[in-house]
């Protein structure tokens, strides 16, 4: 039973627990994967933005003043990292997304049980969703992976991402109008 | 109607819409928006819609995530694994990044010191090659007449052939200016006389007889030439040993 708190196990870090940051690690890291993966789409790209996560984080330690969650903080790395690998990714290449639907597609198809035809819809649906998704604006794509994939409440959202409460909800409602009519296309 | 959702923007539901759909209003808002929904079809359209996206982009979530098992293969032991790499200098860093102040500066004062230490180390076994080549000229006038084994004594060997006669000039070299030193044994008229009679250099050179050991080898063999020189020139003046001879002989 873990009891201690994310700011607890900072500061014991900050005071030489080497351990403590770890079990900061270990608590956050399946979250953070899951936004870097809606942010990235590429399990590769999501699991090295994580670990550049952490690793800002923990180069960065000294840094975290106790003013907001340990939480936000990480979550506001790891959106920083997401954009940063994109930015780069953009330069090798117009959509990392595009270049390997193959890796996908054998994710899918394992998941899958239903017949050939219906696999191949499935599929077809999520890589379409895919896109989808990372053809959304950043601010936009980041809140609506926070909200999907880590299910994290608004107020949450508005706290990692220093935003109005508001403004998370508006941005929330322009990227479901916005995936909405690009899945719409798609059938 | 396609253009109803224009008509929620309008009317400003969007952020109550997704609230909704999300179910975080309260009791009261969302009773509130139910009833504004039997009223605006295009807000009933959308929150439709909105959910189709939603499940759409939950069943990507569902069937990508669980592709990465956390529990196999954390992320912390990557990371773990990528800094123990480079241990030294992640070790450095970590003790920098986590170190309080004062530690870090007692650290550095250490380091300097210990640069210090070695600096210093460094220079005072540099010196002492500096030493020993200012010695080593000693070694040979001492070693060959005793013949005593040593590195001086091996090289010298090597050059067999020159050093029975190098030995005989030093010997004569060494000749003059011992006996000049040596009031008793030299009669102080034939001391002068030949100090008198050779070249500045070499006068000199006989005046610094108590640091001859710091001569170097070459300025050695010079005065060894010069020696020999003066010698030639005084060849037609009585050999000292003769003189050596004449006045025991008088006594």
């Amino acid at each position: 039973m873990e009891t201690t708190s994310d700011e607890q196990m900072v500061e014991r870090a900050l005071s030489g627990d080497a351990d403590a940051f770890g079990v900061i690690v270990r608590r956050w890291e399946r979250r953070i994967y899951a936004l870097a993966f809606g942010m990235l789409g590429r399990e590769e790209d999501a699991r090295d933005a994580t670990q550049e996560t952490f690793l800002a984080a923990f180069r960065n330690l000294r840094g975290f003043r106790g003013e907001a969650k340990v939480s936000s903080w990480l979550h506001r790395i790891a959106v920083n990292q997401c954009i940063t690998r994109q930015r780069r990714a953009r330069v090798r290449a117009e959509s990392a997304l595009e270049d390997e639907p193959e890796r996908d597609e054998a994710s899918f198809t394992a998941a899958a049980i239903d017949s050939p035809s219906r696999q191949a819809e499935a599929h077809e649906r999520a890589d379409a969703v895919r896109r989808a998704v990372s053809a959304l604006p950043v601010e936009l794509r980041q809140i609506i992976v926070m909200k999907e994939f880590e299910e994290m409440t608004f107020q949450e959202i508005a706290q990692a991402l220093d935003l109005p409460l508001s403004t998370v909800k508006s941005r929330l409602y322009t990227a479901l109008k916005q995936l909405r009519m690009r899945l719409g296309s798609h059938g | 109607m396609k253009e109803k959702p224009e008509q929620t923007t309008i009317c400003a539901q969007g952020e109550e819409l997704v609230a909704y759909l999300y179910g975080e209003l309260g009791d009261h808002e969302a009773a509130q928006f139910r009833r504004h929904m039997e009223q605006c079809g295009s807000c009933e359209q959308e929150l439709a819609a909105f959910g189709r996206v939603r499940e759409d982009v939950i069943e990507w979530r569902n069937r990508s995530l669980p592709s990465f098992d956390f529990q196999q293969a954390p992320l912390y032991s990557n990371a773990e694994a990528a800094t123990q790499k480079r241990s030294a200098l992640a070790a450095l860093r970590q003790f920098f990044t986590l170190a309080p102040v004062w530690m870090r500066a007692a650290t550095a004062a250490a380091a300097l010191a210990i640069c210090a230490l070695v600096a210093f180390t460094a220079i005072h076994f540099s010196e002492r090659p500096e030493a020993m080549v200012k010695v080593t000229p000693k070694a040979p006038e001492q070693a060959q007449p005793r013949e005593t084994a040593g590195p001086s004594t091996v090289e010298i060997n090597r050059s067999e052939p020159q050093d029975a006669k190098e030995k005989q000039a030093d010997v004569v070299e060494q000749r003059p200016v011992e006996i000049a030193n040596d009031n008793n044994v030299v009669p102080r008229r034939k001391s002068r006389r030949q100090t008198a009679g050779m070249p500045v250099v070499v006068a000199q050179q006989r005046k610094a007889t108590p640091d001859k050991a710091r001569a170097s080898q070459q300025a050695r063999q010079q005065l060894a030439e010069l020696v020999q020189s003066s010698r030639d020139e005084d060849s037609g003046l009585p050999r000292l040993s003769d003189l050596i001879d004449d006045s025991s002989g008088s006594n």
